[in-house]
């Protein structure tokens, strides 16, 4: 329960700062000035891994990434990451580290209807891939009757592949500064497998045993405005 | 796009996320059983028969414990050693006055298979053969060679004599 209202917290702020700014009636002019766009490079770092880690200890990231807005309807977007995966319980130990890039474009569907808003609607697709490296030292497999059977699994490399759909909205809160956040529905593309060993999570992607992950980033930004703004 | 709209978009984002949230890591048990259906063996065909009460248990196994003690009963799931690529059980049916039984032996190759974090892993099995005894089964037979986790299937036809 903790989890939903905290999304939703995050999700409300910035929909509220994003909110009270389109109340006001503009000319037909001024809207044109409104939505000439603020093309700049903006780099930002992901909160969502470190409230990932709350809900779920084993799993620890960093993600960071960098937008370029070329002009009011399109962005181009890269994301890049670190994922670490601690696991023991009585069923395995598993460890896991990995990193991630994610790269893709982001269409603005927002008509500002005031002049110096820089906010976003954004929807967009990436393309994501991932290596990382596990092992498994130790499994046990319950059996009750003849007993159980225990082993362990070598360190291997794992590369993957997936697809993501992203809607999201991003808002200048201070002068340069966006916070944002987006839903991404990921899609496995492929997952490389070289022994019994498969990935319990992979890095930039989520949860393996789903074919379909759905989440969220929440991000803050700095952008550099290329155009010196009035 | 107006305000109402770009709210309707919110309300569906909030929707994907708490639905993605819901987890449903339910970890199966007993999932290296062989499944085993008892049919008569005078009909030529698969006919459903039971037996009135028998006794199973694994031979070499922990204590050589008894792993079904049945009343009645016309299928049986017997559990494998996972350690090892066969498996040797006893069957003694309860009707009968004497210690008349049967030994079943059945071959197989393990598949060692990651189901998840939380359920760590399994072993699928696929089943090579069985070899038996003709006390008061007349015959064994592998109708589904393939052991897997969460399926539900009958494995092996046992036909008892009449």
């Amino acid at each position: 329960m903790l989890r939903y209202i905290l999304s939703l917290s995050l999700i409300l702020a910035t929909t509220l700062t994003w909110a009270q700014k389109t109340d006001e009636e503009l000319s037909k002019e001024e809207k044109k000035l409104a939505n000439r766009g603020n093309p700049g490079l903006a780099v930002g770092i992901d909160l969502a891994p470190f409230i990932t880690h709350f809900f779920a200890d084993e799993r620890f990231g960093v993600e960071a990434n960098a937008r370029l807005t070329l002009n009011r309807k399109w962005q181009v977007a890269a994301e890049l990451g670190y994922e670490n995966v601690d696991i023991n319980n009585t069923k395995m130990e598993y460890t896991s580290n990995g990193s991630f890039i994610r790269a893709g474009v982001d269409y603005n569907v927002f008509k500002v209807e005031e002049i110096g808003n820089n906010d976003n609607i954004l929807l967009g697709v990436r393309y994501g891939i991932a290596v990382q490296e596990h092992d498994c030292p130790r499994y046990t497999i319950e059996e009750g009757y003849w007993g159980p059977a225990n082993g362990s699994i070598g360190t291997s490399t794992v590369g993957s592949h997936w697809a993501e759909f992203v809607f999201g909205l991003r808002s200048e809160v201070l002068k340069n500064i966006y916070m944002g956040w987006s839903v991404r529905v990921r899609s496995i593309i492929n997952v490389g497998k070289d022994n019994e060993l498969e990935p319990y999570s992979i890095p930039g992607y989520g949860r393996r045993d789903r074919p379909t992950n759905l989440s969220f980033t929440y991000t803050l930004e700095y952008q550099i405005p290329f155009k010196k703004r009035n | 796009m107006n305000a109402k709209n770009y709210w309707q978009l919110i309300i569906i984002a909030i929707l994907i996320i708490s639905s993605s949230c819901t987890e449903n890591d339910l970890c199966l048990s007993g999932q290296s059983n062989i499944q085993a259906g008892l049919y008569s063996g005078s009909s030529g065909v698969a006919k459903d028969t039971s037996l009135n009460g028998f006794y199973l248990w694994g031979l070499n196994a922990p204590n050589d414990s008894i792993l079904i003690d049945s009343v009645k009963t016309k299928s049986m799931h017997m559990p494998v050693d996972i350690n090892i690529d066969s498996s040797k059980f006893v069957i003694r049916e309860k009707a009968i006055a004497s210690d008349l039984n049967d030994t079943l032996i059945f071959y197989y190759q393990r598949q060692l298979s990651y189901v998840s974090g939380e359920c760590g892993f399994t072993y699928n099995l696929n089943l090579d053969s069985v070899k038996y005894t003709n006390n008061f089964v007349d015959s064994v037979v592998i109708d589904y060679a393939s052991v897997l986790y969460n399926e539900n299937l009958e494995n092996v036809k046992i036909y008892i004599e009449p």
